[in-house]
């Protein structure tokens, strides 16, 4: 009988062990995706503020490229339209539409970075080389802070979906669902090719 | 003995196979240099300069040369380089990695977050095509890497200042933990004495040790699964180590950690700051 007793108290041990171990689990991942997400939204607004400049500063050397700058001006303003809460990123549709919006002025940037190509004045100057820098730069944020979200909601994600936290999230946290993540491979969201 | 050893690398293999990224170089000092294109005279000049700077204002600069990129980008390559070793203190953020790709012929300047404002993107690029990128075409890398690396110490001295040596909250809990496990070391060790069994004694205390270590691990330190299991892990080995290892074979691994070089990353991050170039 003795024995029995310390059978099942191991057991209840190592249950309430999992149980503090997964409590907390669902709120810390949560945080973190959000926080990892707003990295990515600082990064995707800090690429579109350098566009008005971007433009500017092409339009001066290649003022009848008219095509390419109303994309990236279009694509820009698509994106200005849409802003993505952190509770939004359980929606599919509208974290599908902010991915498409993105990677539609990823595509229209890099457009205009090949046809700045063309123009040697305008390749060389002081200006256009600082924002192309600074795009450069951006591009890498981006990619970086897509990475760290998709890593952030793969913990989140698999916390839900596994077994011991998902019987713990579904008796404390009933409202957690499974969020969106960027379905394109890094490789794909290319960046721009930016040559010096 | 043997066995417990064998363990212990079957352990680090799969953990190894686990976290697969691109291989990094072992951070042995602020010169890092793999590619073995420096001197050791050269190479003592920059730890110095590097050194120097880190006991002024905290800022950690590291040089690394490397073969190849192994197929990296080098923006890639860099600041998962600067994540892995910690470059940077821990709440500042402010490391900068200077990488050179013999092969690859690249180079880049990577920015931890806290120095992104002073070294910005478009200050590293001009570092690299004006200091950088003109030795590095004639082949002085040497030059190359001394004068990037004066003109990135000029951009971000005035950013940071070494902090005097009470900052180290964060050590509280640690040290408290530290605590815990020792008083509950003794603890399983004083209740595991009666059995006379040697394995059996060994694998109680070593369960229950681990089972405390990967509570510990999973509600205070990182609260996730595989560093509860890692704690289960180094508590059974560590009990199995202090009640079998009375021999003198088991000190001979333990203190195989310490290498030559006394500097380690201070726990910064990186946010793909900087900039690259090639040559």
């Amino acid at each position: 009988m003795k024995k029995f007793t310390s059978i099942v108290g191991t057991i209840l041990a190592i249950l309430v062990a999992i149980f503090l171990m997964h409590m907390n689990k669902v709120p810390t991942n949560d945080e973190n995706v959000a926080a990892a997400w707003s990295q990515v939204q600082n990064q995707y607004k800090r690429r579109a503020d350098l566009i008005p400049n971007l433009i500017a500063t092409v339009k001066g050397y290649a003022a009848h490229e008219k095509e390419v700058f109303t994309q990236v001006t279009e694509a820009r303003t698509n994106v200005g339209k849409l802003t993505i809460t952190p509770e939004v990123l359980s929606d599919p549709k509208a974290f599908a539409m902010f991915e498409k919006a993105q990677d539609a002025l990823s595509s229209a940037l890099s457009r205009l970075m090949m046809v700045s190509e063309r123009y040697p004045d305008l390749k060389s100057d002081k200006n256009f080389l600082a924002l192309q820098t600074q795009l450069e730069g951006t591009e890498n944020r981006i990619a970086v802070a897509r990475k760290d979200y998709i890593a952030a909601v793969k913990v989140y994600n698999i916390e839900l979906r596994t077994i011991p936290g998902k019987w713990i999230a579904g008796f404390l946290y009933p409202e957690a669902t499974v969020k969106q993540t960027f379905s394109a491979t890094v490789a794909e969201q290319a960046t721009p090719e930016v040559k010096f | 003995m043997k066995k417990l050893f064998s363990l212990l690398l079957l352990w680090a293999a799969i953990f190894g196979i686990l976290s697969a990224s691109p291989s990094f170089p072992v951070l042995t000092d602020r010169v890092v240099d793999t590619a073995e294109i420096l001197t050791s005279h050269e190479k003592s000049t920059l730890i110095a300069k590097l050194k120097a700077h880190e006991t002024n204002t905290s800022n950690q600069i590291v040089v690394v040369t490397l073969t190849d990129l192994g197929g990296y980008d080098i923006a890639d390559y860099g600041y998962q380089l600067g994540r892995h070793w910690g470059i940077g203190q821990k709440g500042k953020d402010n490391g900068v990695l200077l990488i050179l790709s013999k092969n690859d012929r690249k180079v880049r300047i990577e920015v931890g977050y806290g120095l992104e404002g002073a070294l910005t993107d478009a200050r590293a690029h001009t570092i690299i095509q004006n200091e950088i990128l003109p030795n590095f075409k004639k082949q002085k890398f040497f030059q190359g890497l001394d004068q990037g690396a004066n003109a990135i110490i000029a951009s971000i001295n005035n950013e940071y200042r070494a902090s005097t040596k009470g900052s180290q909250s964060g050590n509280i809990w640690e040290s408290i933990l530290m605590v815990i496990m020792s008083l509950s070391t003794i603890l399983v060790l004083f209740g595991t004495s009666g059995i006379e069994n040697e394995l059996k004694k060994s694998l109680i205390g070593g369960s229950s040790m681990g089972l405390l270590m990967a509570i510990y691990m999973g509600i205070f330190v990182e609260q996730s699964f595989t560093d509860a299991w890692i704690g289960f892990v180094i508590g059974f080995l560590f009990f199995l180590v202090i009640t079998y290892g009375d021999d003198s074979t088991s000190g001979s691994y333990s203190g195989g950690s310490s290498s030559s070089g006394s500097f380690s990353g201070g726990g910064g991050s990186f946010g793909g700051g900087g900039a690259s170039g090639s040559w």
